[in-house]
């Protein structure tokens, strides 16, 4: 479990930007299309060599796994470029790479619990005779432990899980919105994630 | 390595896993994990622990303060076992609302539209979470634009596994292309939960949303795309 150094040197997965037009360079006039392309590639390009380490520094601090921050990364530009022409005029697109490279890791996470899960339950065979596949089933199954297991918190836990988890604020910030020192703040998050931990190994959604 | 059931660096995974640790105490804390079976353990728990909980956006929450819905853009979502995700956004479209999490499901219509301008509906319907028992509770509303009034709508509330179900039965719609229901929850935030595209012409339907009982919301409402306010107001 020692940190390891970030990964360096991706490879840019572009199998999604159109390739160069033809070999044969001499004779070739670019089109407006193409001086269209070329202008959204080169936008692109400056806007993931911007942002990559940020996200490749965050997703690796979340995950400690250098392949699943890879291939997030990977999704959550292949993603902005094809959102890039939004992206280059949003208020916020750190904003925005960070929120998607987040649930990306969230989905990945769920997915691999889901994997290890059987799935067996009255609930389960209930759903599924509603028509609702075996991932809609495992999503459910995972809003109603997390649910029961938040339910179970105190109040104080719940709430540093809603700041800083969930709303995704600093222990600085969440300390200024429940009104109680930084120290209690982080103290009270570790405590939450062990209760919560404890709840859902004890209903057996952890192991 | 250390093994113990209690370290003073304990209080730091969080924030360091949250990327939330100053930059001076990282390499410390990182030096410390070398040494530390116990801080290595809770550092594997509770990096796996805060991906599962997710984000707001990952339950379909999107602050409406950080002006991003004007911008006709939202994080993008993962939905298991689907491509629909895989689309190219568009200035005027948003990424499919599927999440990780939460699956929001329209039931009026299929088709999407144009986006359009600026309009945001709001419901005030009180402290929903934790008050509606088993039974369906229903509120009407009428809605309001610049104190105008356009029409009624009414919201009924009611608890289903995992949360809080909200169907919406709207008229006198506005001409837009998306409608979006968005929760108000503790410390004032307010945030989309889900956006329903419109057919052409459409001015009325039900709509329907389950809301995580982790959110507790104090009100909910209705916008449509852009900055205009239009209000809901109890009858």
């Amino acid at each position: 479990m020692v940190p390891t150094p970030l990964p360096q040197g991706y490879h840019h997965e572009m199998s999604d930007i159109p390739e160069s037009k033809g070999s044969d360079l001499s004779t070739y006039t670019a089109t407006d299309g193409d001086r269209s392309v070329e202008h959204k590639l080169a936008n692109y390009l400056s806007f993931e060599n911007l942002y990559r380490p940020e996200i490749v520094r965050l997703i690796y601090r979340r995950s400690g796994d250098r392949t699943l921050t890879e291939e997030i990364t990977q999704e959550t530009f292949l993603k902005a470029w094809r959102s890039i022409e939004v992206l280059l005029e949003h208020q916020a697109p750190l904003g925005w790479l960070i929120t998607t490279a987040k649930n990306l890791l969230t989905d990945s996470y769920r997915r691999r619990m889901s994997e290890k899960r059987f799935v067996d339950t009255g609930y389960a065979q209930s759903a599924a005779k509603e028509g609702q596949s075996s991932n809609e089933v495992d999503e459910l199954m995972d809003k109603l432990d997390l649910a029961t297991a938040m339910r179970s918190l105190t109040a104080d836990h719940r709430e540093v899980i809603q700041l800083c988890v969930i709303e995704g604020l600093s222990t600085k910030t969440a300390s200024e919105r429940a009104g109680v020192p930084i120290g209690t703040i982080k103290s009270r998050l570790y405590y939450a994630l062990r209760a919560l931990r404890e709840t859902l190994m004890a209903n057996g959604y952890l192991s | 390595m250390k093994e113990t059931s209690h370290c003073d660096f304990s209080v730091q995974i969080a924030p360091y896993v949250q990327d939330d640790l100053p930059e001076s105490e990282v390499s410390h804390f990182e030096a410390h994990l070398n040494e530390c079976n116990h801080c290595s353990r809770e550092l594997a728990d509770f990096r796996l622990l805060i991906a599962l909980i997710g984000t707001e956006d990952s339950v379909g929450l999107d602050d409406l303060t950080t002006g991003q819905e004007t911008m006709g853009l939202e994080a993008a979502t993962v939905t298991h076992g689907t491509s629909a995700d895989d689309e190219a956004l568009g200035p005027n479209q948003t990424m499919p609302t599927g999440q990780a999490s939460t699956r929001w499901r329209p039931l009026s219509t299929k088709s999407p539209i144009l986006r359009v301008a600026a309009v945001i509906i709001l419901l005030a319907v009180g402290y929903l979470a934790g008050t509606t028992g088993a039974t369906p509770t229903s509120v009407h509303y009428k809605l309001f634009q610049d104190a105008s009034y356009v029409g009624p709508g009414t919201v009924t509330t009611s608890k289903v596994p995992g949360g809080t179900e909200l169907s919406f039965n709207l008229s006198d719609l506005p001409q837009v292309g998306q409608i979006g229901a968005w929760v108000k929850t503790t410390g004032g935030r307010q945030s989309v939960i889900c956006w329903w595209p419109l057919t052409h012409g459409q001015s009325s339907g039900n709509f329907m949303t389950v809301v995580p009982s982790t959110t507790v919301m104090f009100s909910v409402g209705i916008q449509t795309k852009g900055g205009t306010r239009l209000y809901w107001h109890q009858l």
